[in-house]
Parts: structure tokens; sequence; C-alpha cells
């Protein structure tokens, strides 16, 4: 099997500097882990648990303080892999004097698509995402539902192999949530590798093949989800509160 | 090349749909006419039109320039929505010049939307069009070249709007003054207090914008060789490729 996402010893250390010293905090430390391509791979971890510093570092946003991590093979950072990842942040932003369309268009441009293939791509993702009638609103109009879907449309635009889902869940309603669960469904019977990120035990459960338990920025376990006996639930908070 | 003008085009469209667009260019519009009530308590009329129309173009382009800049620079670090372009095959670069380039096709706009509506009014009060006039104009853009580079530079290393604007407006106001600096020089030597080398640095680190007042010129015999002009542009060009130089090595380091 290939592996989609490997790191080696990945560690992410914040400083801030202030008048007087510097304030060190550890986000992620030596973290080595492998995600199988076609897997979907929930990372569990209490707020600041380094979930999203993993995210970003894959997707280049921050630089690793040291160690490394390989997508498909290659070195992150790299432009050429960044065509073959969605990346969805925990809270969205947009340019919000920009429509649902004009957005979609943009990013579309940024992957050098054509003005016929994006016309084509950003039809289907509007589509995909119950955007369709939107398309002409502007995103300063947008309920926060609505900007959630636009998330997910901007992730599923040029169609990655691998999505990259920071909190996919949060602030959607019991709808919203549902939708996504499909979608992430969908995506994992196309054979697309997902990663996602969440602090909701029973959404993860529900979609993923594969689990790691992040606590203080280190990886304290992995866990199949496929014949597991015990409850996950358990097994999460176990692990946290060894620490805690 | 394709990235960068997709990233221009962004920068503009959400540019002219923000209200501080149109209320600078308002403004600017106010400031040319209402200087024909300026005019007629002075002999000159079209000298006193040209000079607040100038002065008001120059102030109002430097104003979209600095809002800009710093709004849409630091605004999209700021409210996070720049992680969205990042994480998309877009260097960093790439993210820069098409910001920056989109930021000079606004004041662009800007000026010659205001330099039109100033020479219809001087046609009317029966001036004939001076060659100097135009250069006025394209100089104005030149002093924009360079600030806007400066604002984007600034953006990429202050905190908050507040200091971003209020150190581009500082680097402006110094950039007018800066031949007093070889003044100041030569009265502290005269006074035995020797710090020409840093007089020196901040004299050539510093925009010159006094290169650029060339409307001064407009209705007067005394004219500008080939050669001065070409080193405006020159001078303009280098001085604003270095500090977006300078940008996109800061912003290529930057953490989002």
């Amino acid at each position: 099997m290939m592996i989609a996402i490997r790191t080696e010893g990945l560690t992410k250390i914040y400083r801030r500097k202030y008048l007087l010293g510097s304030k060190k905090t550890i986000a992620l430390e030596n973290l080595n882990l492998e995600i199988e391509d076609g897997k979907v791979y929930g990372l569990l971890g209490l707020n600041g648990s380094g979930k999203t510093t993993l995210l970003k570092l894959l997707v280049g946003l921050l630089f690793p303080t040291k160690g490394c991590a390989y997508i498909f093979g290659k070195r992150v950072p790299h432009l050429s892999l960044l065509s073959r990842i969605g990346y969805l942040p925990e809270f969205p932003c947009f340019l919000m004097y920009l429509t649902a369309s004009e957005i979609l268009h943009f990013y579309g441009k940024l992957y050098g698509f054509s003005v016929k293939e994006r016309e084509k791509r950003v039809e289907r993702t509007l589509d995909l995402v119950d955007l369709k009638e939107n398309r002409n609103d502007r995103l300063a109009d947008f309920s926060k539902g609505m900007l959630e879907r636009i998330g997910m449309a901007q992730v599923l635009l040029h169609d990655p192999e691998l999505l990259l889902l920071d909190e996919p869940t949060s602030g959607l309603d019991p709808l919203g949530i549902k939708k996504m669960r499909q979608t992430i469904l969908k995506l994992k019977e196309k054979g697309r590798t997902i990663l996602l990120s969440s602090h909701f035990v029973t959404e993860v459960e529900r979609v993923c093949d594969q689990v790691g338990i992040l606590h203080k920025g280190k990886l304290k376990r992995v866990v199949e989800l496929r014949g597991l006996e015990v409850s996950l639930e358990g097994l999460f908070v176990d692990t946290v509160s060894e620490e805690v | 090349m394709k990235k960068i003008l997709a990233i221009v085009e962004y920068t503009v469209k959400e540019n002219i749909r923000h209200k501080i667009f149109y209320t600078i260019l308002l403004f600017g519009l106010v400031i040319i006419v209402s200087s024909l009530l300026f005019s007629m308590l002075s002999g000159e009329e079209t000298r006193v039109i040209l000079d607040i129309g100038l002065g008001a173009i120059e102030l109002l382009a430097f104003l979209s320039a600095i809002f800009a800049a710093v709004g849409l620079v630091l605004g999209e670090m700021e409210n996070r929505s720049i992680s969205l372009i990042l994480a998309r095959p877009v260097r960093r670069f790439e993210y820069i010049w098409g910001r920056y380039v989109g930021i000079l096709s606004i004041s662009l706009f800007n000026i010659l939307l205001m330099s039109f509506g100033l020479i219809i009014l001087l046609l009317i009060k029966g001036w004939r069009l001076d060659f100097r006039f135009l250069l006025a104009v394209a100089f104005i853009f030149l002093k924009v070249i360079i600030i806007s580079a400066l604002a984007i530079l600034i953006s990429l290393i202050s905190t908050s709007a507040i200091s971003s604007i209020s150190a581009t407006f500082f680097l402006w106001v110094l950039g007018h003054v800066t031949d007093h600096l070889k003044y100041l020089n030569h009265v502290l030597v005269e006074k035995g207090i020797k710090i020409t080398i840093f007089l020196k640095a901040i004299y050539y680190l510093l925009p010159n914008f006094q290169y650029f007042n060339v409307k001064d010129y407009i209705g007067y015999p005394a004219s500008l060789s080939g050669t001065t002009i070409l080193w405006q542009l020159v001078y303009s060009l280098a001085y604003a490729s270095v500090a977006t130089w300078l940008s996109v090595l800061i912003f290529s380091r930057k953490e989002f």
C-alpha cells in the first residue's frame, strides 16, 4: 500500500517574543506518522493538542522547527503538491465582497484551469454543496452554514487526491453535519485520502478507518477502527487523562 | 504570470467594491471642483485651479494607495483569508506582485479619472493643455509606485493597520523633506557635531519625493530634460523593486 502522508520527527515550536524575553510553546513534538493512500484518518485531540498545527505544516502555511513531512513521496512544502491537496481550515475566511461564483473562479484561476474548465468545475462544485441558487450572492450575505459549505466547495473544486479537513463539522447544524459526513463517505468511496481533525469522537468514529490521538503535541496512540472492541471515546478519554 | 494576473484582478475587484474607494474618488472630484471657488479670489485663476487640482490628485492617489495596500494585504493576513490562497499552487512572490500591481492599477485609474476632471475644468477656463501637466500627473504616479511598495513592506512587518498607516504616512512626509537633511548635516558639522554617516544613510535610504515635483514647472519657461525624466523613472522603478523584493523576502518567511 502506498503511503500518502509520512512525517519524520516533525516538531513545531512557537516562539512569541516580548519586550523582555520570549515564550516557547511546543505545538508538535517529534511526530512520526504514516497514513496510507485511500484511508480516512482522524486526528483526535483536545484543544491545543497540535491538530491544526500539523495540518498547516502539511499545507506549507507553517514551517517545521525540526523534522520533515512527505506527501505522496515529496517533501513538504512542494508547490506541485498543492494542486493535489484540498485544505479546509477550521474557520474558513473569504473575501466577503465577492460572490460565491467569483471566489471559486478566482481559486480556479490559481490552479491554471481554462475558462471552460473553470465554468464546468464551479457549476459542479456549487451543485455539490447546494449553493447553485446562490452563485451570484455576495459571501457577505451568506449565513455561517453557507460559508462552511463554500469552504467545502473550494476544497472540492480541483478534485484533490488528499483532503486536509480541520474540524469540518464545527459550527454546522445537525443537517450540515450529516451532509458533511455523507460528502466525506462519498470521497472515501472514490478512494481519496482524508486527514481530518476533530474533537468529536462520534463523528470521527463514523467516517474514519484509523485514528491518531494527539495530546500536548505528541502522538499518544494509533487506533484501527475496524474490529475495535472497546469504545473509542473511552480510549480517547483514558489516553488524554493519563497526563491531565 | 497567469496567477499574478488573477491576483491583480481579484485585488481590483475587491477594492472597487469597497466604500472607501468611492469616498476617496468623490472627495477628490469635490476638491477639484471647489478649486473654482478659490480661483475666483485670485487673479491667476488657472494657476490656482492647477495647484489645488494637482495637489488633490496627489493626496488622494496617496490615500487610495495606502488604504489599498494596508487594507488588502494586512487585512487579508489578519482575517486569515490568505491561508486559502497560499494553500494553492501560488508562489509567495506571485501573491506580493499580484497585490502590488493590483494596487497600482487602482491608483492609476483614480489618478487618470481625477486628471480628466481637472483638464475639463481647466479647458473651460480657457487653459491650453501643457505637456508638463501630463508629466506632472505621470510623476504623481511614480511617487505612488514607490509609496505603494513601501506600504506593502510596512504592512508585512507591522502588527496593526493604524501603525502601518502611520508609518507609511511618516515616510511620505519625510520623503518630501529629505533635502533638508543635507542642510541639517551642514549646520551640525559647523557646530562640531559629526553624525554625517548616520544622516547620509537616512538620506539615501528614504525615498526622495522632491525629485518628482514637476507641477511647479507648469506655466513657467523652465523645463525638464529628457535625461532628468529618465533618471526619475529609473529611480522610482529601482526603489519600488528593492522595496517589493524585501516584501517578498519577508513574506516568504511568514507563517499563517
